[in-house]
C-alpha cells in the first residue's frame, strides 16, 4: 500500500481552505504563529510566484517519499515509512534533534511549540479519519475538487485516475526522494 | 536571503568546536603517548574531558525534547533500531561515538588523577589507538553529518568534513603548542600546523568557490554570503584573517625562530577561527527554495 | 558508510521501527486521548457559515482529541468551503472576543471601556432611546447591518417604529442590483448567477471566485468539460492563478470594454437573432423622446407596446406578433421610431474595440477575440455582486446582462439562471395602512419614509445618506445607531464623514463579535454569538433552486464570554423602550429571560415553515425533518430552459433598453462614464483598488488563520516599482488624490496587478482600535483602503467609489 496526495494546480483557486483547516483539525484552530514557518501552525505551506509572467501558486506538504531523507537521518528511528506508505512520526523516540528538519529538501517540517515536535503532514486527526475511511481532511474541504489521496497500489483509486487524466510533475525530483505528491499543471 | 534556522549556529558552534578539540586533543594523546612523549598528559586529558563533557552540554542545549531523550535512546537500543541507524544515520553514529569518547576520556582523566591504577588499561596501545581512532571519528563524523542533510545545498558537498578535519586538527596543534615546551615536538608541531592551515585555506577556497560556480543557486547564495554578503565581515575577519593568515604568518616566522609568545597568539588565533568557522557555515546554510 | 542504499535501509530501520511499540513505562509527553465515539458514527451538526455572507452549506465535526473542525455538507445544494469556514473556530475561540457589555465613559475615537452587566446595558440604552424618541420620533433610530439578522431587522426596526434599517448593500452591491433591476426586473446578487455546472465560457467581471463555494463545486463539472474562465479585473485574483485568461484592465473602464464587445457582436451579427426577438425588448419602437411606442399612440384599443411585425406588415402588440423587426425605422402616427435594438447599435457604435482600447488598456484585438469566443461558446457573463468599485459600475452590469441576452445566457443551460425564490415570508411588512408582523401582530403604520430613498430612489440601503442626515439634519434628524454585525469603517466611505457623523450622535450602540474600529467610537458596546452559537432559518443563497437551510445550534461561547444572541439584545432594547408595542406584536417581558427567548424563536420559525410549506403545498414537518436531520430542505428544482418565463420588468421580457430606467430618468440604455476621482497623470500617481479573495471578511480577518494567508501589502507592477526606484517590501507613503489622507506600508512588487494601479486587500488592515492587542496588532499593519475615498457615490442607487487615486512615495526599505 502506498497512499499519497495529488494536487491540480490548474483548478486551485486559492482559497487556503485547505491550510486552514489542517489547523482546526490537526491543531485544534490553535493561533500560537508557527516558530520554523511564522504565521500558521499547519501542514501545508503556500508559496505564490508574483514574478512569472503568468503568477501562479503552489502549495507544498510533506511528500511522503519513498526515500525519504527525514527517515534516514533519524537516529532513533522516530521518522518512519509506515505500511501505509506514510511517513509518520513517533514521538516517544524523538529526542528533537532536528536533523530531519536540515534532512527535509522541501523544508516540510516545522517545530511545534509545545512537545517540541518536526510536525508535518499528516497530523493525528488526518491519520485516524484515514484509518476509519475518510479522506484527509484537506482533501474533504476543498472545493474546487483540487485534491485527491489515495493508494498507488490500487488500480481503481481516486488518485490513480488522476494520475492518467492530467500532466503530473513532481516537485525536487532530482533530489532522489522518490516523492509521492503528485502536482497537476494541466490536462 | 533566508538563512536556515532549524540548528542554533552559536550553540552547536560551540558544540562542534568543543567536540573538535575534545576529538584532535585524543589523537594527539594517543600520538605522543605512543611515541612516548610524557609532556603535560595529564593537562591534556583533563582538556579533553572537559571539552567532551561541554560539548554535550551545548548539543543537548539544542535538542527541542531533551527531557525525552535518554528515553528515546533507550526505547530504541532495545527495539535494535538504533543498532542499525548506527549504519545509515550519521546522527545515531555521533551520538555512539560522543558517548564512547566520554567514557573513554573519562577514565583516562581518572588514571592521570584520582585512580592511577587505571594506567594498566589506558596505557595499553589498543586503548590508545581506540581513543584516537573515536577522537578522530568525533571531529569527522558531524562533517558528514552537515553534509548529508539535502535541505541545506550549500553543506551537500565532500569538503566539509575534509574542513572539519583541519581545522579541528589545527586546534589540538594550537592546544599542544600552548600546553608543550619540548623543542623538538615544538618545531613538528609548528612544521604540521603549517600544513594543515595551508591544508584549510585551500579547502575554505575550494568551498567558497566551488558552490559560487556550479552550486545550485541555495548553495551560491549561501556562499555569496559569506564572500561579499551580510556574513562577509565575520568570515573574513574571524575565519581567514584571524583563524588562517595570522597562524600562517606567525608559523613561517617560527619556523625560522621558536617563541612562545607567538606561537600563543598564533594558537589563540587557531582556535578563535577553528569556531568561527564552525559557526559561520551552520549560519550560512540556506534551504532549497521549492520551484515547480 | 555501507553498501546498503539509503531505501533498503529505511526498509530495515522501519522494520524495527514498527517492532519497537514495546511499551516502557515513562512519562511520555504528549495529552492524554480522551475517550471519542469512532468518526464514523460521530455527530455532524449542519450548520450555515456565517463567516461570509454566502451562507454555504456546511457541518461541524468533532476530531479524535475533541476538537472541532469544519467539513463541506456535500448534499447541500450550496457546499463549502474556503478558508474562513474552516477558521471559525478561531473566532469562536478568539482572545480579543468581546465578552461582556462595554459603556464608554471616556471619548468617541479615544474611548475608556468600563465592563458593565447586560440589564445596566439593556436599560440605560432603552433609556436614552426613550428620551431620543420623545424628542425626534422612532425614526431619528437607525440600524445599520450587514448580513447577520438581515432577515429579523424588519420586525425590530418596524416594531420600535423606525423604518430606518439600512444595510451594507450601497457599500456591496447596489450598483449590480440596479443592472439587474433595470434589465431583468430582478433583485439582489443572489437571485441572477451563472449555471456553472453547465457554463461553456464564464466572464467574470470584478469578481474573483471569492464566494459561494457552492458556485465553485459546481463549476467543478464545468472545468471537467473544458469551461473557459475569463477574468476581466485591473488585478489578478487567486482563482486566476488556476486555468483561465486574466485580462487586466484599467479600473473604472468595464462598461467601455463590455460596449465594445457589444459592438463587436452587433456588428459581426453574432448575436442569436430569435433569442433576442422572442425574449427581449429589442423590437420595441422608441419614440424621439426615448419612450416607447404603444396601442394608444397609433390609436388603437390596448396599452400594450408596438412592435413591427414583418409577416403583418403592420404595428402589432409585442404580445401579439410573431416576426417583429429588429431593425427597422419609419413613422408611426406621424412619429418617427426606430427600434431598440438600432438604438443598442447606434450607442455601442461609439464604442468601437480601437476606441475602448483608449479607454480601458485591454487591446482591440483582446476585444475581438473575447467577443467572439464568447459567442461561439454561448458563454454566459457574470452579473456582479461586490460592484462598489468606482461609482459607474452600474452601467457595466447592464451591458453585461445585455451581452448576456444578445447570445441566448439568460434562463438557457449554461447561461444566468434567475433563482427561484423560497417564499420565506418576511418578519415585518410595513405597508401604507399598517405594520404586520410574522407573529401575527398589527400595529399602526409608520409614517416616516426612510432616509435613503428619498436621495436614492432606485435602489435602498445607501448608508451615506444616513451621515448626511445625521450631519445636517434633514431629511429629518438622526440621533442614535445601531450597528449590529457589520464595520462601517471598513465598509463605507468617506471616513473623515463617518468620524464626524459617529461623534455627532447621541447614542451609538454597536453589537458586535470582535472589536471592530467602530466600537472606539460606540457609547456601549455589546458581545454579540457568532453563528455556531445561534439557530438560524435561512433561505439558501447562491443556488438556483428554491430552498431553504436551518442552520443548528453547536456551541455555546466560550467560558468567560457572556455574547448573546444578537436577535435577543434588539429585542430587548425594542421591548424596554417602547413596551406596548412590543406587546402588541407578542413580544413580551418573559422573553427577558435569555433562555424563555428562544421559544420566541421557536415561535417565528414555526410561522416561517407553516407559511412555506402553504405555499409549496407540502408538510410541514416533512420540512421540520429535513431541516433537523440534513439542514436543509429543498422545494422546487430550477432546470435549463429555452428562455425566460414572465419576468418582473415591466414589458415582462428581458429589457435591454430598460423602461424603468425612463422611470428615474436615467438613460434607457448604458454608457461608460469616468469615474469621479481625481484620474492619475503624473508618474508617481496610481488607481488605488481593492478587493477579496476567498479570505476577507470583516469578521474572518480577525482570525490568526487569515492573517497568516491574507498578504496586506500593498500590490505593485514591477514596470512601476521599477521606474520609482522601490523594491519588494520597501515602505512607501500613500497620500490621497483628492481628500489628502497619508498613510504608510510596505509594496508588494508582483505581475498579479497591472501597470499604474496599485492593490490592497479590503478589512485586513490599517485597524485602530484600542482594544487591539497583543499578538493580534498586526491587524494594525497595512492601510484601510477605504480611508482614501470621498463620497463619490452614483445617483439612484448611491453605489459608491471605494476605489480612489493616491501619490507614491518612497519612504524607507
Amino acid at each position: 500500500m502506498r497512499l499519497a496526495h495529488l494536487w491540480d494546480q490548474s483548478k486551485c483557486i486559492g482559497c487556503g481552505a485547505c491550510i486552514a483547516a489542517c489547523n482546526a483539525a490537526n491543531y485544534k484552530s490553535t493561533d500560537k504563529p508557527n516558530p520554523t514557518w511564522g504565521g500558521l501552525q499547519t501542514n501545508i505551506k503556500r508559496i505564490v510566484f508574483d514574478i512569472k509572467e503568468k503568477p501562479y501558486l503552489l502549495l507544498v506538504q510533506c511528500q511522503h517519499c519513498e526515500n525519504a531523507p527525514c527517515v534516514a537521518v533519524c537516529p532513533t528511528g522516530a521518522s518512519y515509512i509506515d505500511k501505509d506508505g506514510l511517513v509518520k512520526i513517533n514521538p516517544s523516540l524523538c529526542i528533537g534533534c532536528k536533523y530531519c528538519m536540515t534532512a527535509c529538501p522541501y523544508g516540510m517540517r516545522w517545530l511545534e511549540p509545545v512537545l517540541g515536535l518536526p510536525e508535518k503532514c499528516m497530523g493525528e486527526e488526518c491519520q485516524t479519519r484515514i484509518k476509519n475511511g475518510l479522506q484527509p481532511v484537506c482533501v474533504t474541504v476543498c472545493p474546487a475538487g483540487a485534491r485527491a489521496f489515495g493508494d498507488l497500489d490500487d488500480p481503481k483509486s481516486e488518485i490513480n485516475k488522476r494520475l492518467k487524466s492530467g500532466r503530473v510533475i513532481k516537485l525536487l525530483e532530482y533530489k532522489g526522494t522518490k516523492p509521492k505528491f503528485f502536482v497537476v499543471v494541466g490536462r | 536571503m533566508m538563512f536556515q534556522e532549524i540548528w542554533n549556529p552559536v550553540v552547536l558552534g560551540f558544540f562542534l568546536w568543543f567536540a573538535g578539540i575534545a576529538g584532535m586533543g585524543s589523537v594527539a594523546y594517543a600520538m605522543m603517548k605512543i611515541f612516548k612523549v610524557e609532556e603535560k598528559l595529564k593537562e591534556l586529558s583533563v582538556i579533553i574531558f572537559v571539552s567532551i563533557v561541554l560539548a554535550l552540554v551545548f548539543v543537548v542545549a539544542d535538542l527541542s525534547r531533551p527531557l525525552n531523550m535518554p528515553f528515546a535512546i533507550l526505547q530504541s537500543l532495545l527495539s535494535g533500531t538504533f543498532i542499525v541507524k548506527i549504519f545509515i544515520s550519521w546522527m545515531s553514529f555521533g551520538i555512539s561515538v560522543l558517548a564512547l569518547l566520554l567514557l573513554l576520556s573519562f577514565l583516562l582523566l581518572l588514571r592521570h588523577t584520582f585512580v592511577p591504577g587505571l594506567q594498566k588499561l589506558t596505557d595499553q596501545k589498543w586503548y590508545l589507538v581506540l581513543t584516537g581512532l573515536i577522537g578522530f571519528l568525533v571531529v569527522i563524523y558531524s562533517g558528514f553529518l552537515i553534509a548529508n542533510a539535502p535541505g541545506i545545498p550549500f553543506w551537500n558537498n565532500a569538503l566539509i568534513p575534509v574542513l572539519w578535519i583541519f581545522s579541528a586538527s589545527v586546534c589540538a596543534v594550537a592546544i599542544l603548542k600552548i600546553l608543550v615546551k619540548n623543542e623538538s615536538i615544538t618545531h613538528f608541531l609548528t612544521r604540521s600546523g603549517l600544513a594543515l592551515e595551508v591544508g584549510e585555506l585551500v579547502s575554505l577556497v575550494a568551498l567558497i568557490n566551488v558552490s559560487l560556480y556550479s552550486g545550485i543557486e541555495a548553495a551560491q547564495e549561501s556562499a555569496y554570503a559569506l564572500f561579499l554578503g551580510p556574513l562577509a565581515p565575520a568570515f573574513w575577519l574571524f575565519v581567514i584573517i584571524i583563524g588562517v593568515l595570522v597562524p600562517m604568518g606567525l608559523g613561517f616566522v617560527l619556523l625560522k625562530k621558536e617563541d612562545r609568545n607567538l606561537a600563543l597568539i598564533a594558537a589563540i588565533c587557531g582556535l578563535i577561527g577553528a569556531l568561527a568557522l564552525r559557526m559561520l557555515v551552520l549560519w550560512a546554510g540556506i534551504p532549497i527554495p521549492i520551484t515547480l | 558508510m555501507t553498501q546498503v542504499t539509503r531505501r533498503d535501509a529505511i526498509k530495515l530501520g522501519a522494520f524495527l521501527a514498527l517492532s519497537s511499540t514495546a511499551t516502557v513505562p515513562f512519562v511520555k509527553q504528549q495529552n492524554d486521548k480522551t475517550q471519542q465515539a469512532s468518526l464514523a458514527t460521530a455527530e455532524k451538526i449542519p450548520i450555515m457559515c456565517g463567516m461570509c455572507g454566502a451562507g454555504c452549506g456546511l457541518y461541524l465535526v468533532r476530531g479524535e482529541q475533541g476538537q472541532f473542525y469544519i467539513e463541506p455538507n456535500l448534499e447541500h445544494p450550496q457546499p463549502g468551503l474556503c478558508a474562513r469556514a474552516a477558521a471559525s473556530i478561531q473566532l469562536w475561540n478568539h482572545p480579543l472576543r468581546l465578552k461582556k457589555p462595554l459603556k464608554n465613559t471616556g471619548e468617541k475615537g479615544n474611548p475608556k471601556f468600563q465592563e458593565i452587566d447586560w440589564e445596566t446595558a439593556l436599560n440605560e440604552i432603552s433609556a436614552k432611546l426613550k428620551d431620543i424618541i420623545s424628542k425626534y420620533g422612532p425614526e431619528s433610530v437607525v440600524f445599520t447591518y450587514h448580513d447577520f439578522y438581515e432577515w429579523h431587522m424588519p420586525l425590530i426596526a418596524f416594531t420600535l417604529g423606525t423604518p430606518n434599517h439600512v444595510r451594507h448593500a450601497s457599500c456591496c452591491h447596489n450598483a449590480s442590483t440596479y443592472a439587474r433591476m433595470l434589465v431583468l426586473g430582478a433583485g439582489g446578487p443572489p437571485t441572477v448567477d451563472p449555471d456553472y455546472e453547465r457554463a461553456r465560457y464564464i466572464i467574470f467581471v470584478g469578481r474573483v471566485l471569492n464566494a459561494a463555494m457552492g458556485m465553485v463545486q459546481r463549476l467543478q463539472k464545468a472545468r471537467e468539460s473544458g469551461v473557459k474562465l475569463v477574468y476581466v479585473d485591473p488585478r489578478m485574483g487567486n482563482a486566476a492563478m488556476a486555468d483561465g485568461e486574466w485580462v487586466p484592465i484599467i479600473p473604472g473602464t468595464d462598461a467601455a470594454f463590455l460596449l465594445a464587445m457589444t459592438h463587436v457582436i452587433l456588428t459581426e451579427k453574432l448575436y442569436n437573432e430569435s433569442y433576442v426577438k422572442k425574449y427581449t425588448n429589442a423590437c420595441f419602437l422608441i419614440k424621439p423622446d426615448g419612450t416607447p411606442l404603444t396601442e394608444k399612440d397609433i390609436g388603437r384599443e390596448g396599452t400594450d407596446y408596438v412592435v413591427y411585425d414583418l409577416s403583418a406588415n403592420d404595428f402589432l402588440s409585442y404580445k401579439k406578433a410573431t416576426n417583429p423587426a429588429l431593425e427597422w425605422e419609419g413613422e408611426a402616427a406621424g412619429v418617427k421610431v426606430r427600434t431598440a435594438f438600432l438604438l443598442l447599435k447606434d450607442r455601442a457604435a461609439q464604442y468601437p474595440p480601437e476606441e475602448a482600447e483608449k479607454i480601458c488598456g485591454v487591446p482591440a484585438e483582446t476585444i475581438r477575440r473575447i467577443a467572439r469566443e464568447f459567442t461561439y461558446a454561448r458563454g454566459v457573463i457574470e452579473d456582479g455582486w461586490w460592484t462598489s468599485k468606482n461609482a459607474n459600475e452600474s452601467d457595466a452590469f447592464r451591458v453585461a446582462l445585455t451581452l448576456n441576452a444578445l447570445v441566448g445566457s439568460i434562463e438557457t443551460a449554461g447561461g444566468l439562471y434567475i433563482k427561484m425564490g423560497s417564499k420565506m415570508p418576511a418578519s415585518a411588512t410595513a405597508a401604507a395602512d399598517k405594520v404586520t408582523t410574522i407573529t401575527g401582530g398589527t400595529l399602526p403604520p409608520i409614517t416616516a419614509k426612510r432616509i435613503d430613498t428619498q436621495k436614492y430612489p432606485a435602489v435602498p440601503h445607501v448608508f451615506d445618506a444616513v451621515l448626511d442626515a445625521v450631519l445636517e439634519g434633514k431629511p429629518y434628524p438622526v440621533k442614535a445607531l445601531i450597528i449590529v454585525g457589520t464595520e462601517p469603517f471598513t465598509r463605507d466611505v468617506n471616513t473623515e464623514k463617518l468620524k464626524q457623523a459617529l461623534k455627532a450622535l447621541e447614542l451609538v450602540v454597536v453589537i458586535d463579535v470582535v472589536p471592530n474600529d467602530s466600537v472606539d467610537y460606540a457609547d456601549y458596546v455589546l458581545p454579540d454569538n457568532i453563528y455556531l452559537e445561534r439557530e438560524e432559518l435561512a433561505d439558501i443563497k447562491w443556488t438556483p433552486h428554491a430552498a431553504i437551510q436551518l442552520s443548528h445550534k453547536a456551541l455555546d461561547p466560550p467560558p468567560g464570554v457572556d455574547a448573546r444572541n444578537g436577535f435577543w439584545i434588539m429585542m430587548e432594547i425594542v421591548r424596554r423602550t417602547v413596551p406596548e408595542r412590543a406587546k402588541a406584536i407578542g413580544y413580551t417581558e418573559e422573553y427577558a429571560d435569555y433562555h424563555k427567548f428562544e421559544e420566541f424563536e421557536q415561535l417565528l420559525n414555526n410561522k416561517c415553515i407553516e407559511s412555506m410549506a402553504k405555499a409549496w403545498n407540502v408538510s410541514p414537518d416533512e420540512i421540520k425533518k429535513n431541516l433537523e436531520e440534513k439542514g436543509f430542505h429543498i422545494f422546487k428544482y430550477w432546470t435549463p430552459k429555452s428562455g425566460p418565463s414572465t419576468l418582473s420588468t415591466k414589458s415582462g421580457l428581458i429589457e435591454i433598453y430598460s423602461l424603468r430606467a425612463l422611470d428615474y430618468k436615467d438613460d434607457p440604455l448604458p454608457k461608460w462614464k469616468p469615474p469621479k476621482y481625481t484620474l492619475p497623470k503624473n508618474p508617481d500617481e496610481f488607481y488605488l483598488v481593492n478587493g477579496r479573495d476567498q479570505y476577507v471578511t470583516a469578521h474572518a480577518v480577525w482570525t490568526w488563520s487569515i492573517q497568516s494567508l491574507v498578504d496586506k501589502r500593498v500590490w505593485m507592477n514591477p514596470k512601476d516599482a521599477e521606474r520609482l526606484g522601490i523594491k519588494d517590501g520597501d515602505l512607501i507613503e500613500l497620500e490621497g488624490l483628492d481628500n489628502h489622507y497619508k498613510a504608510q506600508a510596505r509594496v508588494k512588487v508582483t505581475n498579479r496587478v497591472r501597470e499604474g494601479v496599485l492593490f490592497v486587500y479590503n478589512r485586513v488592515g490599517g485597524r485602530f482600535s484600542k482594544l487591539i492587542t497583543g499578538q493580534y496588532e498586526v491587524l494594525k499593519e497595512g492601510i484601510n483602503v477605504n480611508m482614501f475615498t470621498l463620497s463619490w457615490l452614483e445617483p439612484l442607487n448611491g453605489s459608491p467609489s471605494l476605489n480612489s487615486t493616491v501619490r507614491v512615495r518612497r519612504v524607507g526599505a
